[in-house]
């Protein structure tokens, strides 16, 4: 299912029916307001599909950033700062999760690469979480 | 414990320390003056007495955070393995096992329907309900988070129910709905009328119609008390509730002694605070009455027993405060080991209800007569004094240890540290990484951001900082237990207790009531046990004793009053005054 929004592309399905797939720019007015991913080139499919997944289940949607820097945390912050809901996830190249809110200086959750697939359902969870104003799961 | 040997470290480094305040060296001191003080002791237990029982899967009651879908489906339950062989334009309701991944079972779902199956609703292992039903193309009602999926049956009917976003499920909780549905008769409709009950109030829910299901409430007999006094004995069913219980010890007052019956959790705790008492006094347990108990409705979550999802039910449980003091003094033996210690003269001094009056009585805008109200871990007290200079003092089960128990069973909280600080600090919401709203509305900012463990969260708000309470209910309902369970203690012991000293049992006749001591410092007790005295026109509030040192330190003032005589203060001019007068 490929979003019917203007500037979306179809590219990455992985992101799966909440995640409003690749974008070309954040600021996009016609983007409704998403949780941004910013995924690294190297990252595992994996890892993106269940950030999304998590976001999904709770009713959130998620989009992806045309690129990404190096690392989870720089995307993460990145992903963030340019977000309108001011939540952001960095996936780096190992498959690391970096989960930020835009005011918040410090990460509000790190998961590093090779970890089960549920904790990474759990970050992207979390993400949705702060957005929803729910508690954290971890 | 006060009043025993065991007491004096304590007691000495309380004279240490107020020397150091008032930086008087310690051969200065010439006198230390000791209360008579009575020990008591007391217990608390909790029975619970009713319990909820699912017999043979007949219903998914828990109310997961994310259902998928929305309405009503009703099928025959089959396994995701077996929608191959379903028969054409048969309703059905698909169980997916543990461990299944939702594009698979989205993708086996629309299959199934492309190949003529009528898929009606799902009920899943995992939490995936909302990414399953995005993927369908005929969208279903889909219950997850069932944790025993494997235990329910195939091939029977099935009813699955998913109500709109802020709403409830309203066929399967009607018991006439799940009539309509399973095609019952009146007495089978009777029959099943629990279940309805016991979905009430879910957004969704999984009925399963097997041949013997059922859902059972059973009030479970949990033993007796024994009660005594006025010369007759009287027993009572713990599992009648508090209300009967404290009707019967009503009808034997004053109470004489208490026993519980043996192998139970009410029994083992009566023998338990008659066996300390044997150790802190050497009195053979024989000899030591039970002189008052407490008993308190109060409802705890309960997992109940056969269920499929971890269901939980708010089972009823009477808790028990008991309370058992003794005339065997033993305060000689403390100040001899005092005046040891500090090598000073130790006098005693008085009794405590008597002291603790005095000094309450320093407290400026109170008048004879005057009472007191000492609301301890343990126990209350109450003492009064009357116009003719004559002093009456009771202490009542249940206080501080009762209120803390109560909250961290009504909770849930299973976190004794938890309950105390519930019970001592005023609640907020995090609403987020920079402001909470306080249980009184009122926002406050916080320009460096919360950290992630209390976020969203309902805290508690201690001179340490925000500490998240371990709940997943509202503010309001942690609120409202942490209320009750002081206003049935607290409100409750001091009507209680106060009536035992009035004048002929009547509020109406008590003039001043002083409330002293730790839970007289209390965010809202003061005012709750105020409110409960206005309709009786008795002027109620916090010690302050001489005006200067809050509800605490009563008692020492009031012995210390009492030696020095007049030249001590305004206080006992005042009470010799009002005495006289």
């Amino acid at each position: 299912m490929s979003s019917p929004l203007s500037g979306v592309s179809a590219v990455s399905a992985s992101g799966g029916p909440g995640c409003h797939g690749r974008i070309d720019r954040a600021d996009d007015p016609a983007l409704p307001p998403a949780v941004l991913v910013a995924v690294h080139d190297d990252a595992p499919p994996g890892v993106l599909r269940e950030v999304c997944a998590g976001a999904e289940e709770l009713g959130i949607p998620t989009a992806i950033l045309p690129d990404s820097p190096a690392g989870a945390d720089d995307g993460g912050r990145l992903a963030a700062s340019e977000s309108r809901l001011e939540v952001g996830v960095g996936i780096g190249p190992d498959g690391d999760v970096v989960v930020r809110h835009a005011l918040v200086p410090e990460p509000v959750l790190r998961l590093a690469g090779g970890g089960p697939a549920s904790r990474v359902r759990g970050a992207g969870a979390d993400a949705a979480r702060i957005v929803a104003g729910l508690a954290l799961l971890g | 414990m006060k009043g025993t040997p065991a007491n004096t470290a304590g007691a000495v480094t309380a004279v240490r320390r107020a020397l150091e305040a008032a930086g008087r060296p310690s051969d200065a001191l010439a006198t230390v003056l000791l209360n008579e003080a009575t020990p008591v002791i007391s217990g608390l237990a909790m029975e619970t007495i009713t319990e909820t029982i699912i017999t043979e899967s007949t219903m998914i009651g828990h109310n997961p955070d994310t259902p998928g879908g929305e309405g009503l489906g009703v099928g025959t339950t089959v396994g995701l393995d077996g929608l191959d062989v379903v028969e054409p334009g048969e309703p059905v309701v698909v169980v997916v096992p543990a461990g299944a991944d939702f594009d698979d079972v989205a993708h086996l779902l629309n299959r199934a329907v492309q190949s003529g199956a009528d898929v009606v609703a799902a009920v899943m292992h995992g939490d995936d309900a909302v990414l399953v039903v995005n993927r369908l193309e005929h969208r279903v009602p889909v219950v997850d988070e069932v944790s025993a999926v494997d235990r329910v049956p195939l091939g029977m009917l099935a009813a699955v129910e998913v109500a709109p976003h802020g709403r409830t499920i309203r066929t399967l909780s009607d018991s006439y709905g799940l009539a309509s549905t399973f095609g019952l008769d009146p007495d089978q409709t009777r029959q099943v009328s629990p279940v309805a009950r016991a979905l009430s109030g879910n957004r969704s829910a999984v009925v399963v119609r097997t041949p013997a299901g059922d859902v059972t409430d059973r009030r479970i007999p949990v033993g007796t008390l024994t009660l005594s006094g006025s010369g007759r004995s009287l027993d009572v069913g713990v599992d009648t509730g508090a209300a009967a219980i404290m009707e019967a010890i009503g009808r034997v007052a004053p109470l004489d002694d208490v026993h519980g019956e043996a192998g139970t959790h009410v029994g083992g705790m009566l023998a338990n605070v008659r066996d300390t008492m044997t150790d802190v006094t050497g009195q053979p347990a024989s000899e030591i009455r039970i002189r008052d108990v407490l008993a308190v409705d109060t409802l705890v979550p309960a997992v109940v027993s056969g269920g499929l999802a971890g269901e939980v039910s708010r089972e009823n449980a009477v808790a028990l405060a008991a309370m058992v003091r003794t005339s065997r003094s033993r305060m000689q033996a403390v100040a001899d080991a005092i005046s040891e210690e500090l090598g000073c003269e130790t006098i005693i001094g008085g009794v405590e209800g008597e002291v603790a009056v005095r000094g309450a009585l320093t407290t400026p805008g109170t008048s004879v007569p005057i009472a007191i109200i000492d609301m301890g871990g343990g126990s209350t007290d109450a003492a009064l004094l009357d116009r003719d200079g004559a002093v009456s003092a009771v202490h009542v089960a249940g206080a501080g240890e009762l209120v803390t128990k109560l909250i961290d069973s009504e909770l849930g909280l299973e976190d004794r540290e938890a309950a105390e600080s519930v019970k001592r600090h005023p609640l907020a919401k995090v609403e987020s990484f920079f402001h909470i709203r306080h249980e009184d509305g009122t926002v406050q900012f916080f320009t460096e951001a919360l950290p992630p463990h209390v976020f969203a969260k309902v805290v508690t708000v201690t001179p340490e900082g925000l500490a998240a309470v371990p709940v997943r209910t509202s503010l309001e309902e942690v609120r409202r237990v942490r209320r009750e369970a002081k206003r049935r203690v607290f409100v409750v012991n001091a009507l209680r207790a106060l009536a035992q000293v009035a004048p002929q049992g009547s509020l109406r006749l008590l003039g001043s009531v002083v409330l002293l001591g730790g839970s007289a410092l209390d965010f809202e007790i003061p005012g709750m046990v105020a409110d409960a005295l206005a309709p009786h026109g008795v002027v109620c509030g916090i010690g302050n004793v001489h005006g200067t040192e809050g509800p605490r330190n009563a008692v020492a003032a009031g012995l210390v009053d009492a030696y020095a005589g007049t030249t001590a203060g305004p206080a006992p001019e005042k009470l010799q005054d009002q005495v006289a007068s």
